[in-house]
Formats: C-alpha cells, sequence, structure tokens
C-alpha cells in the first residue's frame, strides 16, 4: 500500500489564466499490478486530460475507470479525484461495475487526489496495457456532486486509434475528456 | 480584556469577517427569489403523480427536485443539450429556465471555501472567520451590556462621541441576525471537518440487483406513492431509461433506491438526528426554506462593513489618546495600584511620573484608568487615587463610572489608600471630586495610609512636596520629579470682539478667534457648538477651558468670556486686543452636541452661558423649533448677542426669545419665566425636546427646580430626561 501511494507525484501547478492545473503521475508498477499483468513492457503512456465545466459550487467528484461498451468486464481505477467514502457510491455505474469485488475501495488507493473544482484541469499521466486498446474497451468517467447531480458515465471514450488526440464531451459536470498516446 | 479581545479578533480576521458577510449578504436573496418562484399546487400531492406529470409534459427528463423555496426543477436534454426548466406542479408542464448565475457560483464559492473549489485552506479560512464573528458578537455584547448598564437599558438612547455612537446603533440592530448566522456558520464549519457528526454518510447503498421486470406505471409505484411532493429533494429517472437501473428518491427525511416495475424500495436510509439537525442549521444560516429569515441576515450582514470601519476608526482614537504606560506591571504583579482620574490626560503624567519613583524604590505599580476599577484591584494592595476635577466638581472622563463600580468591590485593599487631587483654587469647589471619591471609599470602611493631598494649578513642587510625605509614610525615598506637558495648541488671532457689562461691573467679552499660524484651519480639527476650546495663557501651564459658539463650518471660534477677578486667563483674554494671538485647542464634549434632527430644542442660559447656546441657534439651518431662555443683569448692559438675536429670530433660526433680567425695574428669574410658559414647554418636552442649560451651579438647580414642577402634571421629570439624554447641563 504503501509502495503504491509512494509511487506518484502529484504536484499542482497552478497556470496563469482562470484555469486550475492539476497533475499525477502514476508508474507503471502501480498499473501494471492492478491489471495484474506479468509483462508491463507491452503498456503505453497515455496523458487523460479532462476539463471540468464552469458551473458548480464546490468540489466535484469524478473517477476514472476502464470497462467494456456495457458497463462490464471491469478493468482497473485510474483516479479517484475526491476519496472520501461518502462520495464514493455516488459514482453510480463505477459502483455496479465493481460490485463484484469484495474490496471497491481498494481500487482507488494511492491513485486518488482532490475533487475538481469548477473549471479545473486535471492531467493524468498512465500507463495503459496495449492489450486494451481495439479490444472494445472504453475509458468511462463517473461524475457527482455533494449537493448536485449524479453523472453516471459522465464520459466515455473509446480506447481505439481515432480517439487520440479528440476531445470527448462530457454530459455532466465534466466538459470534455482527451486522450493522447 | 473584553475590548482588547474585541478589537484584536475584529482587526486581523477584519477583511475575512467582511468578505464572508457581504457575500452572505449576497445569498440572501435567492431564497426570497426562490420561494417567489415557487407554483402554488394541491396539498396533498403525491411524488407518484407529480412524477406521472413530469414526465408525460417532458418526456426526455433525467430527474426533478424540489427546491428549499418549493420550486420544482427538472433536468432535460433538450435539442441544444441539457437543461434545467421549472415546471408547473399541476400539469408537469415546463415553465421557464433555471439557470444558477455565475454570480451566484462565484460568491457562493467565496463564502464557503475563499474561491479555492473545495480545497481544504479555503474551509479553513471561512471556518476562522465564523470562529472569529462568534468571538467579536460576544465580546461587543459583553461591552454594550457594560456600557448601557445592563440588558434592561439596553435600547436606551446611546450617549457618547459620534463614532461609537454609529457603532453601538448599528451593533444593537445587527447583533440578533449576526449572532444566528455566526453560530451556525461555526456549526457548518465543524461539519466540514467532520468534527461535529453531520450524518452525511447516512446514504443508501446502491442495490446491486433489481426485480427487472416489466416497468410499471409511474403513478402505481408504491414507494413514490407514501411521499407527498412538499418532502420530496430530488427524483433521479433511472439511466437510459434502462430496466436494470433503479430510481432515485430523496426525501427531507430520508433516501433510497426504489425498483421499477415493483415499486418497493429496495434500499433506504432514513435520516439520522445529526442529519436531520444539521440540516435544520444550514435552513438557519441560509434562509433556504425559511424565506423570510434571509433577508433579516442579509441585512444584518450588510451592516458588517460599516462596523468594521467604525471600530477601526474608534481603535485608532483611542490608540492616539491612549498615553503610554511603558513600564505597566501585570495586575496579579503588583503590590500597588494607581488608578487615574484624568479629563484631558495631564493627570495621566503626574500618574506616570508617581508610578517610575514607586518602581525605583523597588515597588510593583500597576497604572490603570478609575472607570477600570474591579474587585481585583484591591486584595493585598496598596491603592493610590490620583484625580482631576472636571468643571464644578463633576468626575473627569476616566472616572465616570467610578463610584458605581467602587459600590461592586467588596474587599479594601489590605495595605490601605490615598487620594491626590488635582484642581484648581480658582474654582469655588477645589478638588471637589476627589473629596468625594475619598468620602465614599471611607465610607465603605476602606483605611486610607496617608490624608487626601492636593495639587494647585499642577504645580509640580506641591507634587514633590506630596512625595516626600508618602515616602515618609512607606519608609522610602520618593522623589517625584514632574515635568508638566503643556498641550502645545495652535495659534489663534482674535479678528472680532464685543464687551458687555463693563459698567454694571460684570465685564463680559464675545470674542472671535481665527487658526492664526502657517497651517491655518487645517491645523484644528473639525469642532461645533458646544464643543470645548482649550487656552493655555502665557505664564501658565495648566488650559482653561470655555464652550464653543461656533462650528468649524463658520470658520472661526467663538467664546464668551467672564472676566474673573484673579482669573489668570480671563485676565488675560480681557486684555487682549484685536491682531494678537493666544495658543489654543479643540476638545470634542459630546456630551453637550445637540442631537440631530428636526426636534424642538429648548435652551437656557446665563450671562455668558449663552456662548455654545447662540452657536446652536446660528447653526441652525434646517429651522428646527428653538426656544432660549436668556437671563442677564441688564439689558442696557449686558444683553449679549442682542442683535444677533434679534436677527435670527427674523430668520427663523429662532423661535422664541425669552429674557430675565435682575437688575432692570421689573426684577425676574429665569425660573420665573420657565413657569409662565409652562404648557409650552410641557408640549414641546411631549413633541422630544431636548433641554440645553449653561449657567452656575446654582443657576441649573434652580432651573432644574422649575422644571421638575412644570413636568410633573405631564408625568414626567428632569431625572427621566436625563436617564434619556434629552436634559444635559454645562456648568461652569
Amino acid at each position: 500500500m504503501a509502495e503504491l501511494m509512494s509511487a506518484f507525484a502529484f504536484a499542482p501547478r497552478p497556470r496563469s489564466g482562470l484555469r486550475r492545473f492539476l497533475r499525477a503521475s502514476l508508474s507503471p508498477l502501480a498499473l501494471a499490478l492492478a491489471l495484474g499483468l506479468a509483462d508491463a513492457a507491452a503498456a503505453r503512456e497515455v496523458t487523460i486530460t479532462a476539463r471540468a465545466i464552469d458551473r458548480f459550487v464546490g468540489g466535484a467528484y469524478v473517477i476514472f475507470y476502464i470497462t467494456d461498451a456495457d458497463r462490464e468486464n471491469y478493468q482497473a481505477t485510474l483516479w479517484a479525484a475526491g476519496d472520501q467514502p461518502r462520495f464514493v457510491s455516488e459514482a453510480r455505474h463505477w459502483w455496479r461495475a465493481t460490485g463484484h469485488l469484495e474490496d471497491r475501495h481498494a481500487e482507488y488507493d494511492g491513485r486518488s487526489g482532490p475533487s475538481m473544482a469548477r473549471r479545473d484541469v486535471l492531467e493524468l499521466s498512465v500507463e495503459i496495457a496495449d492489450e486494451l486498446f481495439e479490444a472494445g474497451f472504453v475509458l468511462r468517467v463517473d461524475s457527482a456532486l455533494w449537493d448536485g447531480r449524479t453523472f453516471g458515465s459522465d464520459v466515455v471514450v473509446p480506447l481505439t486509434a481515432d480517439a487520440n488526440g479528440k476531445p470527448f464531451e462530457g454530459r455532466g459536470y465534466v466538459e470534455s475528456v482527451r486522450l493522447d498516446w | 480584556m473584553r475590548r482588547t479581545l474585541h478589537s484584536f479578533v475584529g482587526m486581523v480576521f477584519g477583511l475575512v469577517v467582511a468578505a464572508l458577510a457581504l457575500s452572505g449578504a449576497v445569498l440572501a436573496l435567492y431564497p426570497v427569489g426562490d420561494r417567489l418562484g415557487a407554483v402554488d399546487h394541491a396539498p396533498g400531492l403525491t411524488v407518484a403523480d407529480l412524477a406521472a406529470r413530469v414526465v408525460a409534459a417532458n418526456p426526455g427528463v433525467e430527474e426533478f427536485r424540489r427546491t428549499e423555496g418549493g420550486r420544482f426543477v427538472a433536468a432535460v436534454s433538450g435539442d441544444d443539450g441539457p437543461a434545467n426548466v421549472t415546471v408547473d406542479p399541476a400539469t408537469g408542464a415546463a415553465l421557464a429556465r433555471y439557470e444558477i448565475s455565475p454570480l451566484r457560483v462565484w460568491v457562493e464559492d467565496l463564502h464557503r471555501a475563499f474561491l479555492t473549489g473545495d480545497r481544504t485552506a479555503g474551509h479553513v479560512v471561512s471556518g476562522l472567520g465564523a470562529v472569529a464573528m462568534v468571538v467579536v458578537l460576544l465580546s461587543g455584547s459583553a461591552l454594550l451590556h457594560a456600557r448601557m448598564g445592563g440588558w434592561r437599558r439596553i435600547r436606551a438612547r446611546v450617549k457618547g462621541a459620534a463614532r461609537q455612537r454609529w457603532h453601538i446603533l448599528v451593533a444593537r440592530v445587527a447583533l440578533p441576525g449576526l449572532a444566528l448566522a455566526a453560530a451556525t456558520g461555526v456549526v457548518l464549519s465543524l461539519g466540514t471537518f467532520a468534527l461535529v457528526p453531520v450524518g452525511l454518510d447516512d446514504r443508501a447503498d446502491f442495490p446491486d440487483a433489481v426485480d427487472g421486470g416489466e416497468p410499471a406505471a409511474l403513478e402505481s409505484l408504491a414507494a413514490l406513492r407514501q411521499i407527498r411532493a412538499d418532502d420530496l429533494r430530488r427524483l433521479v429517472f433511472p439511466f437510459d431509461g434502462d430496466p436494470e437501473e433503479p430510481f432515485e428518491l430523496v426525501t427531507r427525511t430520508g433516501e433510497g433506491f426504489v425498483d421499477q416495475a415493483t415499486g418497493a424500495r429496495l434500499t433506504w436510509v432514513d435520516y439520522a438526528r445529526p442529519r436531520l439537525l444539521h440540516d435544520w442549521i444550514v435552513a438557519l444560516h441560509s434562509g433556504r426554506g425559511l424565506w423570510w429569515l434571509a433577508p433579516i441576515l442579509g441585512l444584518s450582514a450588510l451592516c458588517v462593513p460599516w462596523l468594521a470601519a467604525t471600530g477601526t476608526a474608534i481603535w485608532w482614537q483611542r490608540r492616539r489618546a491612549r498615553p503610554r504606560i511603558r513600564r505597566n506591571v501585570a495586575l496579579a504583579d503588583a503590590d500597588t495600584v494607581i488608578l487615574v482620574g484624568s479629563e484631558g490626560n495631564t493627570t495621566w503624567g503626574f500618574a506616570l511620573t508617581l508610578q517610575d519613583a514607586l518602581s525605583q524604590a523597588g515597588h510593583f505599580v500597576h497604572v490603570a484608568e478609575m472607570n477600570a476599577l474591579a474587585p481585583m484591584h484591591t486584595g493585598d494592595r496598596r491603592l493610590f487615587v490620583l484625580t482631576a476635577t472636571y468643571g464644578d466638581g463633576a468626575a473627569p472622563a476616566t472616572a465616570s463610572h467610578f463610584l458605581d463600580r467602587l459600590a461592586k468591590v467588596a474587599t479594601p485593599p489590605a495595605r490601605g489608600f490615598t487620594v491626590l487631587g488635582f484642581g484648581d483654587r480658582e474654582f469655588d469647589l477645589y478638588c471637589n471630586y476627589a473629596l468625594e471619591v475619598e468620602a465614599a471609599m471611607v465610607e465603605r470602611g476602606w483605611t486610607r495610609f496617608a490624608p487626601m493631598g492636593t495639587i494647585n494649578r499642577q504645580s509640580p513642587q506641591e507634587f514633590a512636596r506630596w512625595g516626600e510625605q508618602i515616602g515618609g509614610l512607606l519608609g522610602v525615598d520618593l522623589r517625584l520629579v514632574h515635568i508638566v506637558e503643556t498641550p502645545r495648541g495652535t495659534p489663534l488671532r482674535l479678528i472680532a470682539r464685543e464687551d458687555y457689562g463693563q459698567d454694571i461691573g460684570a465685564p463680559t467679552a464675545i470674542l472671535r478667534f481665527a487658526p492664526g499660524g502657517d497651517k491655518g484651519r487645517r491645523a484644528l480639527p473639525r469642532y461645533e457648538s458646544g464643543d470645548l476650546l482649550g487656552v493655555v495663557p502665557p505664564g501658565s501651564t495648566m488650559p482653561r477651558y470655555y464652550s464653543l459658539g461656533s462650528s468649524s463650518a463658520d470658520g472661526f471660534l467663538e467664546i464668551a468670556v467672564r472676566r474673573h477677578e484673579n482669573g489668570l486667563c480671563s485676565g488675560y483674554l480681557h486684555d487682549m486686543v484685536v491682531g494678537d494671538e493666544v495658543r489654543g485647542f479643540v476638545r470634542p464634549n459630546p456630551e453637550f452636541n445637540l442631537v440631530p434632527g428636526k426636534t424642538p430644542v429648548i435652551l437656557v442660559g446665563a450671562g455668558c452661558g449663552i456662548g455654545p447656546l447662540a452657536g446652536f441657534i446660528r447653526a441652525n439651518r434646517s429651522r428646527r423649533p428653538m426656544r432660549l431662555y436668556f437671563g442677564a443683569r441688564d439689558p442696557k448692559s449686558d444683553f449679549l448677542y442682542q442683535h444677533e438675536l434679534r436677527e435670527w429670530l427674523a430668520e427663523g433660526r429662532l423661535s422664541a426669545l425669552i429674557t430675565a433680567f435682575s437688575r432692570a425695574d421689573e426684577r425676574v428669574y429665569l425660573q420665573h419665566r420657565m413657569h409662565e410658559d409652562a404648557e409650552v414647554l410641557r408640549k414641546m418636552i411631549r413633541a422630544g425636546a431636548q433641554v440645553m442649560i449653561v449657567g452656575s451651579r446654582e443657576m441649573a438647580q434652580g432651573v432644574a427646580g422649575a422644571m421638575e414642577e412644570i413636568l410633573r402634571p405631564a408625568g414626567t421629570g428632569v431625572a427621566a430626561l436625563r436617564a434619556e439624554g434629552r436634559y444635559v447641563e454645562d456648568i461652569f
């Protein structure tokens, strides 16, 4: 656990302008362990850029994870912005997807950070195994606000080649998510 | 102590508190708007029926909720993306778009977390601001209680300098609203940091399985039918119309998930007491759901910047006026206490010299003002009381409450007390207040270790001699070397004078000065009639005070001076020629300023006492009714301001002038004239008039007696008017 946690470099870097810029990077080791893959070498470094919308007060809880297109076959949780247990159950689709696990909370252990305020930009550097691309899997983002609404599958980004560098719009508190590799 | 706490916390957290208050005031608008936007509906309406209507009218609806004010807002996916609309509960139809303005978002972000979004640091700042607010309110209430003289008198007229009056008046009005907002704010803050249980973890688990059958009609779902529309917080429809998804239902008392097919609750949690209490506290803090409370809280919050500004001004003024007691020993460590009754700060200087000398002789001396007398000051200590006398026997400024406080101190100082009075033998009642104080303390059975001493005209030699006596009694060598600090003042040039009363042996002059020197008008602070001009004649260190009969707006300083036989200052002033200069300074006298407004004023003055009263009349631009009773000796000789009074009568600045001359053909005194006008005076008093009297002690007593008789049929008296601040005497 401590090992996982020490694997992060979380450095918030405020940028001039109106949006706040947050950055996190996860070591290949961490993700490989999560995926249960022995061979961490067949993975590519992906940068996920997520922007929050403008019109809400407080911190939105946003979780990034991988499932297939039918919200099944849960693979891993990449990041949880806002990790208080009481928020976790607000991530409806994630909750359903991790229902079979004994301890869902361990999925985001060491992969969490502060919630996203309005207009925040979150940049994640992750390693995702090549196997998951072009195999019908999607990056799913759930978002929720404490005294606001809940959006399961706020953004859905298919892990395919033509999704590279293309922003996908969200229907909730996330304005858009873009993957670059 | 409370004052220090009040100013310190108030100023350190001033900006934070002001930001919280202003943002809170803005946010207070929204609950009212929310309530106004609510549409009525049948009282028995259930969520089931309402949901059916909303879905029928808005097929793409994803969820709908009820705001605290009673509006129903639906979230729909329209042609141009997601939108929120208000719906009519009777028909379910969309009425208008509902959007939270960016301003509101920004202000709420500021209020809750100081624009950091959700960061802990921002919440901490807000929380500390709320705590600071509570501390300031508590200490302020204690100060208010002490100043007004008890909770029963909390609504009495506020006396004192303008700045303090404004601070207190506004604080009194805003206190209840602010107290509620601050206290609830602190609780909410503690809840954010989970330092108090707020039950926000009362969540129903998302159900793992649902029935999965054919979704039933909305109106028939049991779990929805048992909740009234007014108890609804939110109903979220199943995602994408998927039969595998449940409804999410959140009400005021609980929340959970409902099966689409069976209508039964799949998982449910009833909120526990902490959660319900938390919701109440949110309502009390923000006015959400209690729309009538919101304007009260908002208006109270708007007072905060004003209070912060006036509070800072008061602090600054006190700081400048306070003598710096550099080596003041803490009370707990002191074996000697010096209490000071000072009007113009000169007595403080003597007290500090005494403190120095006693400290060098090995004592630990604590110096404080007489108004600060508390049981803590006695105990195993020796007490020195150094006090001046104000005017003709009244207590000086820093001793105004001393005798009241004396009554509450049970134990005497174990090592005895002594009183030293500072006065001027020119006054009939020399050191009168000091005598009063000593008599009061002796009456309580306290022991003196030395008989009362007096110092005439701030004489350093007399002070040194007194020091030797005291030193002898204490067994120490006490050398009191005091260098009197004279207030420098600014040069004042005599620009006009009118003399009266020479032939009847009562020479009186009206002297008009203009600020001289390089700085001119800027050298003097703002003053008005009733304030005091302190004049320092050459050859003296002690200033003499005269009531001003003009204001800074007039551009000159006018005083009426009677020449006293042995009077050093009055003699010097009378010998001045137009063009001569004398040094002087201005001191405010808020007790003797007119209450602003248009209520009538009854002015009573004799001889040179008409000085300040003439100033009031001259400044009566609003033409409020002013009735002047003027007493003098001979109309041909000492009828001061005779011409001006006639003009002012014609202009309407003065409504009535009644004179009483004691040496004219018909001997009559002011009291007689007032008795003749009894009915008129009663009418004026009923209309809220204030009475301003300037004269000698005997004259004031005579007038008070007459007024008492005049007012008796009206059911009131002089004491009652005095308590309201409507009967003020300036005695010379």
